[in-house]
């Protein structure tokens, strides 16, 4: 049986926009902490985040020109680690949701762990949760597909086009050496040729952005699929594909249904 | 914290600004504040420009790896 050390690390979601998402209990354990370490979506959010604690250090010190971004977010892992050893409280902020799409969080949860301290989460407001009311899409109503842009494009999928298809990171479409910073679009066209495989060229998709502040808005650009253009795409940016098909409905079960007789019709 | 990082603060969380806040500003801020001109309020506050904004790996294990969530046992559905 492992000894609990003192040490703990929680890792917190702060939202999406400044002052607008973070909530109480992460608020106050931000307050409690030994040491902060932030990743920020933007430069106004980092000056937030540094200035929300006496002792932030960023994590964008980690990223290069030219790295792996898989070594930085190992070097982030060491790094809220690092101070866990010395018996410190430390609290790792993220912007919006510290266990979606987010790598370090959840690697370094499990490190702490089998180390022997504490570690645990605390939710936030995600991308994913802004883009639901910003646009207006609930995804219970037809099925929400959500992948990561390039392990979309890497790995065999089966696409649903009866519901609703999400793309995080389309800018690092097809970038399988986790070094690229800027779109290339002779990855992204490879990206755009296998949804033809599912949806018509003229199907209209959108490009969403949420706010990360008071002053600045939603962006949100429907396109058709044929005009999806790598330069409208940013580093925030996420691609929401509609349903191209209706809901068919399974006659298989709804044999089934009858034949048990658990079929109500309203 | 920075004036302007906290109005921002201030006016995301909804709250109506507190008018020492405002009066805490040079005319200059409050002409960028007024405007909404972000690229301006991130130039007066010198926000860093460089910001990686990415997370997530595309590829997390080796292809093949077992997945780190082991399903649950049947046993361990029942009870639930």
């Amino acid at each position: 049986m492992q000894v609990e050390q003192q040490g703990q690390l929680i890792c917190v979601g702060v939202g999406i926009s400044i002052g607008a998402h973070i909530t109480p209990i992460v608020k106050n354990t931000i307050a409690q902490a030994d040491i902060v370490f932030a990743a920020a979506s933007d430069g106004l959010f980092e000056l937030w985040l540094q200035d929300i604690h006496p002792n932030v250090v960023s994590l964008q010190q980690y990223y290069s020109e030219g790295k792996s971004r898989k070594i930085t977010y190992q070097e982030m892992i060491e790094a809220l680690l690092e101070p866990v050893r010395q018996n410190k409280k430390v609290v790792a902020v993220f912007y919006g949701h510290p266990g979606v799409f987010v790598n370090p969080s959840h690697k370094a949860i499990k490190k702490a762990h089998d180390e022997g301290y504490q570690a645990h989460m605390l939710p936030g407001i995600s991308a994913e949760d802004c883009l639901y009311a910003d646009l207006g899409i609930d995804p219970g109503k037809y099925g929400c597909q959500h992948y990561e842009t390039s392990q979309f494009m890497f790995y065999q999928r089966v696409i649903d086009s009866t519901a609703y298809l999400i793309l995080w990171q389309p800018i690092f479409a097809g970038d399988r050496s986790h070094t690229i910073r800027e779109a290339k679009s002779e990855y992204f066209e490879l990206l755009k040729n296998k949804l033809y495989e599912t949806y018509p060229s003229d199907h209209l998709v959108t490009i969403y952005q949420a706010a990360t502040n008071a002053f600045d808005h939603q962006r949100s650009t429907k396109v058709k699929l044929v005009d999806l253009n790598i330069n409208d795409i940013s580093q925030q940016s996420t691609l929401v594909i509609p349903p191209a098909k209706s809901l068919i409905l399974c006659q298989k079960m709804t044999s089934s249904l009858k034949k048990a007789k658990l079929l109500s019709v309203s | 914290m920075n004036k302007i990082v906290k109005l921002l603060e201030t006016l995301g969380s909804g709250e109506i600004v507190p008018e020492d806040q405002l009066n805490e500003l040079t005319e200059q801020e409050l002409a960028i504040v007024s405007s909404r001109n972000l690229d301006g309020l991130k130039q007066l506050v010198d926000a860093p420009s460089k910001i990686v904004c990415a997370i997530a790996p595309a590829e997390d294990d080796e292809p093949g790896e077992e997945p780190s969530e082991e399903p649950k046992k049947e046993e361990e559905i029942k009870i639930a």
